[in-house]
């Protein structure tokens, strides 16, 4: 690979640098790869080596010496741990993730039916969350130390302090108990309330391309809650990260030189500073994604939104192993993709490092 | 304010003072605590009126907070009860203060944990290099690879409850971050004429390290051990919401807001306001002393 | 005092001001008057702190918030400009007055190719079209001799020498056809043949457009080769003003004497 893309020099295509491109985005699925693996192998290490003997879970406790035998010789835990690993390797490449002690349906099949319920909610709380926290972070930069500024301060730093899960109950008994301008959280629809055919499973997408525009209203308003929590948790750290970038870019030479110019404001600040900003805090992005998976699990608890962060959590109560450990590796494997996707688009986004 | 952004100004390479280390450089700092303004005199306040409270919990409360059926069920504050009663008529108030202690207690050991097995990991890396610390630089790529909560809750699920096994998994969500920045200090100073001359006065590695190098990086990783512990009260609440680890009766503010919550919809909100107040409280409090002597250490580099 | 005469495009006059800080008022120029003749180089020459950039600044309008003029105006075309706001300064800045920085490539922005940012330049004040701005930019490329200057277009600051990006500022500042050129420092970290080229190159634009420039510097050779006037500063003062061959030959200021005796050393030991 490396020796194929020496050849030609840097200054070669309109500014671009074909090998050096080849060469970062080699570089991340490679360095992806290794994560992923990284991810596995310590999620096999924490369940097999250190957890405890999963044949307890499965063991009723009338079982004899040799009904706990054939059961771990079921469950091919009789084997030598690296023969185990293999095995485990082996089945997560093939997406076998073992099946759900509580559900008894492979933990996968189980994971990807509640995909679109989080997928949804996670999708609008990012476009919320981020939106909100760069606009008003860049904001309180460019009227630095206005009451505008004082304001998203304190906004943020609550933002950071509350945990999300007791700002969702807080929301619930404002909006649904005192008042009533909202449901209750009854999931994605309300109670008795059929959901639109399924197409692409996002149910406001789904109401509008199917025709079933009498739901689209009804799972909104199911909506407004849970993506206002995650999507403030999004917004807080990148607010704070935009507006120290902002600030940073405000002051820099490049700025003094547009203004010089007479560019106007508008251009000075949302073009000329701003593009240099964004780049810093394009970095935060993928924390926030990290944020919204962890986010999840709590907020669909709260609003009993099917999705598989409750799946998780029912999980949890209920020491179903495999899930669990399926819904993580899955959670990881998915954030490290994530990751490495927006650090190539960090390259392409910064003339510097792409030539 | 945010002056300390301001490029214009000369960042002067900071000096190797206060070599004296220990004794010397705390008492340097509390004074110096003193007369910052704004954000650190606020946060302290915050934090030590919840030990206060916590304090005032071992000698007195209204009622007993294990106790239950002190008066209504899910009542709403009164005179009787402060802070209401929940659905099995504990007194929330009483419930309140005293697992300020709880919160504190774990927030604070989980941070120290974190700070003291992270900064000396991170010193180590930063400062004999090769391969460990190539080795230490993946494997924190590998573990922040996990988004915190979702490993916590794998670990915990994993360990089984219990007091030590909590404390454990929120400790290891912020390490990596000090591991991170006691390696960033360590890198920037080890150049520096100071330890230089302490290696070539005889010094062993291991001694020039931590009796030279890191008396001088300890600031920046109190603040962020501050900062983390804002993160930190909030994941041992979600733990204890969730029911992972800590049990569900536990005099805890996330297992507080867990109780209460399926009274929430039916309105009473004083069952999960309160002890979330007290995780705001705590939280913001460690967050203003991080800001606080962050914005110090930038003030005192000029 | 020659600040007086008829025909200066700029007059500055009294002008005294200085920071806020959190320890109280910084006084950093005081009462500093001069004028800058039609058509002519005018050098300020000073030692670094002597605030010779901060007038620059105050008379683009650029100076930082914390900045406090106390007493004194800027005349131009009638007008005194140091009252005027930002959206009053914007009308004059690039279009008739311009400013080429010192650290060139710290100065264009690094994430926005450099026939962009020309081309706003362009149509930050003239009317044309966006076609018509591109042409405008890569002529403009051309009189500040970049070679290739269509391939240059589509390229980024950090691409071009520190020479390169001192030609493409310059050619940012041209853009508008300004009537006044302040140069701070054009040519400071430059390599010495390469400051050369460059101040000869601002010589030649300054000189066939009949532009009025104002040349901020610490070095006197380069104001005794190129420029008519000279503003001595010190300390936030103004020691002596003139044209260049009566200052440099005569001078009656004490501090003059000395920054002449000191270059003239360095040159010899050079």
């Amino acid at each position: 690979m490396a020796v194929e893309i020496s050849a030609p020099p840097p200054h070669s295509l309109r500014g671009i640098a074909v090998p050096k491109v080849v060469n970062v985005i080699v570089r991340r699925v490679l360095g992806a790869i290794l994560v992923i693996w990284g991810v596995v192998t310590l999620t096999f290490l924490l369940t097999r080596v250190f957890g405890g003997d999963p044949v307890n879970l499965f063991a009723p406790p009338s079982a004899t010496a040799a009904d706990r035998e054939l059961i771990r010789e079921r469950l091919g835990l009789a084997d030598p741990i690296p023969v185990q690993y293999v095995d485990y390797l082996r089945d997560v490449i093939h997406g076998n993730l073992g099946t759900s002690y509580l559900t008894l349906r492979p933990v996968t099949a189980d994971l990807l039916s509640r995909v679109p319920a989080t997928a949804e909610l996670a999708t609008y709380a990012l476009i919320f969350g981020v939106t909100l926290g760069v606009s008003v972070g860049v904001l309180s930069a460019v009227f630095e130390g206005s009451i505008f500024d004082r304001a998203t301060r304190v906004f943020t730093s609550a933002g950071l302090a509350l945990p999300q899960f007791w700002v969702a109950l807080m929301l619930i008994v404002i909006f649904f108990d005192q008042l009533h301008v909202l449901p209750g959280p009854t999931g994605r629809m309300p109670i008795g309330m059929q959901p639109p055919p399924t197409v692409t499973g996002f149910y406001l997408i789904d109401s509008i391309i199917t025709g079933h525009l009498s739901t689209f209203w009804p799972a909104l308003r199911q909506l407004i809650l849970p993506v206002l929590v995650l999507g403030y948790g999004v917004a807080s750290p990148l607010a704070r990260g935009a507006r120290t970038s902002m600030i940073l870019a405000l002051k820099a030479d490049y700025v003094r030189t547009a203004r010089a110019l007479g560019l106007s404001r508008s251009r000075t600040w949302f073009v000329y500073a701003f593009r240099n900003a964004i780049l810093p805090v394009m970095t935060m992005f993928a924390g926030t994604v990290a944020w919204v998976f962890s986010g999840t699990v709590l907020i669909e608890g709260v609003f009993g939104w099917p999705g598989v962060g409750q799946y998780a959590l029912n999980a949890l109560e209920n020491s179903d192993f495999p899930a669990i450990q399926g819904f993580v590796l899955y959670a990881s494997i998915l954030y490290v993709i994530i990751y490495q996707l927006l650090d190539i688009a960090y390259t392409f986004a910064d003339p510097r490092i792409r030539s | 304010m945010t002056t300390s952004l301001d490029p214009a100004v000369e960042t002067v390479v900071p000096k190797p003072s206060r070599l004296s280390g220990g004794a010397a450089s705390v008492l340097a700092a509390i004074r110096s605590f003193r007369s910052s303004s704004g954000t650190l005199p606020i946060g302290l306040g915050l934090l030590g009126f919840l030990v206060l409270t916590s304090l005032v919990s071992l000698i007195w409360t209204p009622y007993p907070p294990t106790a239950t059926a002190t008066g209504l069920f899910s009542s709403a504050p009164s005179a009787a009860h402060w802070f209401g009663t929940d659905a099995v008529g504990s007194d929330v108030f009483s419930r309140t203060i005293s697992a300020g202690r709880t919160d504190v207690f774990y927030t604070v050991t989980a941070v120290a944990i974190a700070l003291v097995i992270g900064s000396a990991w991170g010193a180590v890396a930063g400062f004999f290099g090769g391969w460990f610390e190539t080795v230490t630089l993946r494997l924190l790529e590998v573990v922040q690879a996990f988004p915190a909560l979702l490993m916590a809750l794998l670990v915990i699920s994993i360990l089984g409850p219990g007091t030590f096994n909590v404390i454990l998994v929120v400790a290891i969500i912020p390490l990596p971050d000090f591991v991170r920045l006691a390696r960033a200090e360590v890198l920037t100073k080890k150049t520096w004429q100071f330890a230089e001359a302490a290696r070539l006065v005889g010094n062993r590695p291991l001694v020039v390290l931590f009796k030279h190098l890191m008396p001088n990086s300890w600031r920046p990783l109190l603040a962020y051990a501050s900062i983390s512990a804002a993160w930190v009260c909030g994941n041992i609440a979600a733990l204890g919401f969730i029911g992972v680890g800590i049990q569900p009766d536990a005099v805890e503010w996330g297992s507080m807001i867990a109780r209460g919550e399926s009274d929430v919809v039916a309105g009473a909100w004083w069952e999960a306001l309160f002890p979330g107040l007290g995780v705001l409280v705590l939280a913001i409090g460690f967050q203003l002393v991080g800001d606080g002597i962050a914005a110090r250490n930038r003030g005192e580099q000029r | 005092m020659t600040a007086n005469e008829p025909r200066n495009l700029l007059s500055v006059r009294g002008y005294s001001g200085g920071f806020k800080t959190p320890s109280g008022f910084k006084n950093v120029l005081d009462d500093v008057s001069f004028g800058l003749r039609e058509s002519a180089m005018t050098a300020i020459v000073g030692e670094t702190g002597s605030g010779k950039t901060l007038l620059a600044l105050s008379m683009m309008g650029l100076t930082a918030s914390t900045f406090v003029k106390t007493k004194g105006t800027i005349e131009y075309a009638g007008d005194d400009i140091s009252t005027y706001d930002d959206r009053a300064y914007r009308q004059i800045r690039g279009g008739e007055f311009a400013m080429a920085f010192q650290d060139a490539r710290a100065a264009l922005n690094p994430v926005i190719s450099v026939g962009k940012q020309l081309i706003d330049a362009c149509r930050a004040h003239r009317r044309v079209s966006a076609a018509q701005a591109r042409d405008i930019a890569e002529e403009m490329l051309r009189k500040v001799h970049v070679p290739e200057p269509a391939q240059r277009m589509r390229q980024f600051p950090h691409e071009f020498s520190g020479g390169m990006a001192q030609r493409v500022l310059l050619a940012l500042a041209l853009i508008c056809q300004p009537k006044l050129l302040i140069l701070d420092e054009p040519t400071t970290g430059l390599d010495v043949t390469i400051q050369a080229d460059i101040m000869e190159l601002i010589v030649d634009l300054v000189s066939s457009s009949g532009m009025t420039a104002c040349l901020i510097t610490h070095d006197l050779g380069v104001v005794a080769e190129t420029c008519d006037d000279v503003v001595v500063m010190f300390r936030g003062k103004v020691r002596e003003t003139g044209p260049c061959a009566q200052v440099l030959q005569h001078p009656a200021d004490h501090y003059t004497q000395q920054l002449l005796r000191s270059s003239r050393f360095e040159e010899l030991s050079a």
